[in-house]
This record gives structure tokens, sequence and C-alpha cells, in this order.
């Protein structure tokens, strides 16, 4: 307790970027998981991370009573996957800002068998002033269930595209889900998905999978 | 006259005894103790009694908001070290030169929610627990997280959590030791520390 008091007056009194999210953090972490940690936050600071997803990480391992010599790997790569993906989407797309959100979804669809080019284009579908979380998250989760990428992928852009609300959008996986038992694979899964929520087939996607 | 309340005082003091007084003086006294005694024999009051009595002394009391002004008002003495005075004053002093007023966060901040919370219901099935608490990123993991209530004693936990729309990590703490995923949850993902988080996608009804 008296090591993260001093840590964070040490961070407020030099103007940290840590500082202003990590009071709470240093207020549940001890001495020596703040050794391994505040070094990978402060980089991920710095490079402007999604610094309260990777907080958020730390947070667990606490809570689960995880040793900090697993925290720190595993924050840092988390912070890795965070600056691999954006790194590449700013790439692809120099003129567009992410929200963290949006970053943090990115990474885990990433994870899950998403591509930076299916993510592209989801992001020069998107319609001014749309956050895509969602769509990108249900991306992910789509190609975990076995839809082939380009076919994910194809719907997603749609669904971005003409604005499928996002709460329908956000039922296609656990619609696919329940689908299962009466399809023999996840195409014709999704397709059972789709119609039962009534969004369309996206242009040249054949109808029934 | 004065030396007689003289006696009195000195008599009520216990400096002298009863036999030490003038003959008036023990007359009053043997009065004054019979009605004493009279008082004493009374028969308690009444639990309704109190209670009607006890309402009343309540009622007179000063609200609330008032006893609060009268404390925050009050002069009172706080005894600082000039150490800890010294770090009090630079906390606050940071505190205000680092809170950016109406900056809006940009790209890699974090962006404002919408303040339009999604009530979210939880169900976990678990008739052998005695407890069961849901904890995730939306409370900082904190380990006590929220309790689920199985009102009918069926095994069936839940509980309804306001969120803002997002997707989050959750699981359930069964127990206050056992960490188990959701197995209705629309997906899990690896915790990173050999386990397995619930995700949730909350998304409002008008959002597109």
């Amino acid at each position: 307790m008296r090591t993260a008091f001093l840590l964070t007056l040490g961070l407020l009194a030099t103007h940290h970027p840590l500082a202003a999210q990590s009071a709470e953090l240093l207020s549940r972490i001890d001495a020596e998981t703040a050794d391994v940690v505040v070094p990978i936050l402060e980089e991920a600071a710095r490079d402007s991370l999604p610094v309260d997803a990777l907080e958020s990480k730390v947070l667990e391992g606490m809570a689960k009573r995880v040793p900090p010599e697993r925290i720190g790997p595993a924050v840092a790569q988390l912070a890795d996957e965070f600056r691999d993906v954006r790194g590449a989407l700013r790439q692809r797309l120099p003129s567009e800002a992410f929200t963290d959100s949006e970053i943090v979804a990115a990474a885990r669809a990433a994870r899950q068998g998403a591509t930076i080019d299916a993510l592209e284009e989801l992001w020069e579908a998107r319609p001014d002033g749309g956050v895509l979380e969602v769509p990108v998250t249900v991306l992910g989760e789509l190609v975990r269930r076995g839809i082939p990428l380009d076919e994910a992928s194809g719907l997603m852009t749609f669904v971005v595209r003409e604005r499928v609300p996002l709460h329908v959008a956000a039922q296609i996986p656990g619609k696919i889900d329940g689908a299962m038992g009466n399809a023999s694979t996840p195409v014709e899964a999704l397709t059972r998905a789709l119609r039962t929520l009534n969004i369309p087939d996206p242009p040249g996607r054949r109808p029934g999978g | 006259m004065s030396e007689t309340y003289d006696d009195l005082d000195r008599y009520l003091e216990g400096e002298i005894s009863v036999e030490e007084l003038s003959e008036e003086l023990r007359a009053e006294e043997e009065t004054l103790r019979g009605l004493l005694e009279a008082v004493r024999d009374e028969t308690p009051a009444s639990p309704s009694l109190r209670v009607a009595v006890m309402r009343e002394i309540r009622d007179v009391r000063e609200p609330a908001w008032r006893r609060l002004l009268a404390w925050f008002f009050q002069p009172r003495t706080i005894r600082l070290s000039p150490a800890t005075g010294a770090l009090a004053m630079a906390a606050v002093a940071a505190a205000l030169l680092l809170v950016p007023f109406g900056e809006r966060p940009a790209e890699g901040g974090p962006e404002a929610g919408t303040g339009e919370n999604v009530v979210t219901r939880f169900v976990f099935i678990a008739p052998e627990a005695s407890s069961v608490q849901i904890t995730g990123d939306f409370v900082d993991w904190n380990p006590e997280g929220i309790a689920l209530k199985d009102e009918r004693a069926t095994g069936v936990w839940t509980v309804d959590v306001p969120l803002e729309p997002g997707v989050y990590q959750y699981g359930f703490v069964v127990d206050g030791v056992e960490w188990r995923p959701d197995p209705r949850a629309v997906s899990t993902v690896d915790d990173g520390f050999g386990r397995e988080n619930s995700v949730v996608i909350v998304s409002e009804e008008n959002a597109t």
C-alpha cells in the first residue's frame, strides 16, 4: 500500500502519462507486480496504446492470484498485439483514427483469424462517425466459428455499409450457435442465422450457403 | 441562616453526618428523603410510553442536512505533520495540473461512453454453489465482483448489470474461489493466464 502510494505520488509529481489512469491500479497491486508491469505500461502509454485494457489485464491477473512473473508476459504480449494491429491498420489507412476499443477488438479478431485485409475492408466500409468495435468483434467470432474468412468479411462489410443495427449484428454469432444443431456446416448455420435476424444476403453471397 | 445552609452543603457533600445537622434541617432532610424514596418506587413507565417519548425526542432532532452544515462550519483543529501537509498540497496541485479541462479524447484515448447503460442479464446455473459472483473488466476485475442471486433456491443464479455499449470480458467466481467461464457466453477468449474469459457484446437497440 505504501509502495503504491509512493508510486502514485511519483507519477503525479513527474506528470507521468500513466498518472491519470493508474492511481486505481497502483492502489491494488503489490510492489513486486508494480516492478514488473509499470515499465510495460509506461511504454504503452508513450505509444498511445490502449492502456486501460492493459491495466485491466493486470487487475485480472491480481484477481486471479496469478504470480507477477506470469502477469508481466501476458500484459507485454497484449501490448505487442495492440501495437502490431494498430501499426498495420495505420499503414493501410493513414487517414483513419482508431479508438482504443477498436484496437482492442481488432487485436482480438486478429487472434481469432481475421486478417488485416479483412479489417481494412471494414474500415473502408465504415460510415462517418461509426465505431467498429462490435462489427470487428463479430467478424472475429464468425471466423472462429469456421465461417470462411472471405464470407465473414463480405458479410460484415455489408453489415457495416448497410448500417445494420449493432444489436442485430451482435446476435449473429449466438444465432449461428443456435442453428448449428440443425445445420450440416457453419456456413449453413450462418444462413439460418441471417434468416432469423432478417439480415439480407450480401450481394454475391449464394443464398443457402 | 447562612450558617444553616452551609451545614446543609457540608452534609450534602458528605463532610458531616445527619446527626450534626440542626433539628430544623434534620426535619427537612427527612421530608426530602421521603419524597426521593417515593419517586424511586414509582412504577416504571410502560414500554409504549418509552417508545412514544423516544419518538418525540427523535422528532425534535435537527435534520441531517442542518447537522452536516453545522459540522462543516464548526471550527475544528486538524493536526498534520509538515511532511503530510506538504505531500497533500503537492498531490492536489499535481492533480489540478494533470486534469485536462474540456479536452476531448483523441485517437488512442478512451472514447467517451454514450452514457446510455443497457441492462444486461447474466445467468449461471450452479445448484451446488452457495455463492456466485460475476467479475470482469466492467468492474476492473474487482475480486468481490457483483453477487448473483438464487432467489428461488433452484440453482439458477441471476443478476442484471447496467453496462455501457461495448465488448466486455468476464467470469464467474463460485463460492469465492472457483473461477468458471459462462457456458452461455457468445464467446470465450484465452485470458493469457491459462484460463478462459467469457465475452459479452452489449449494444443499444438504436445503434448502427
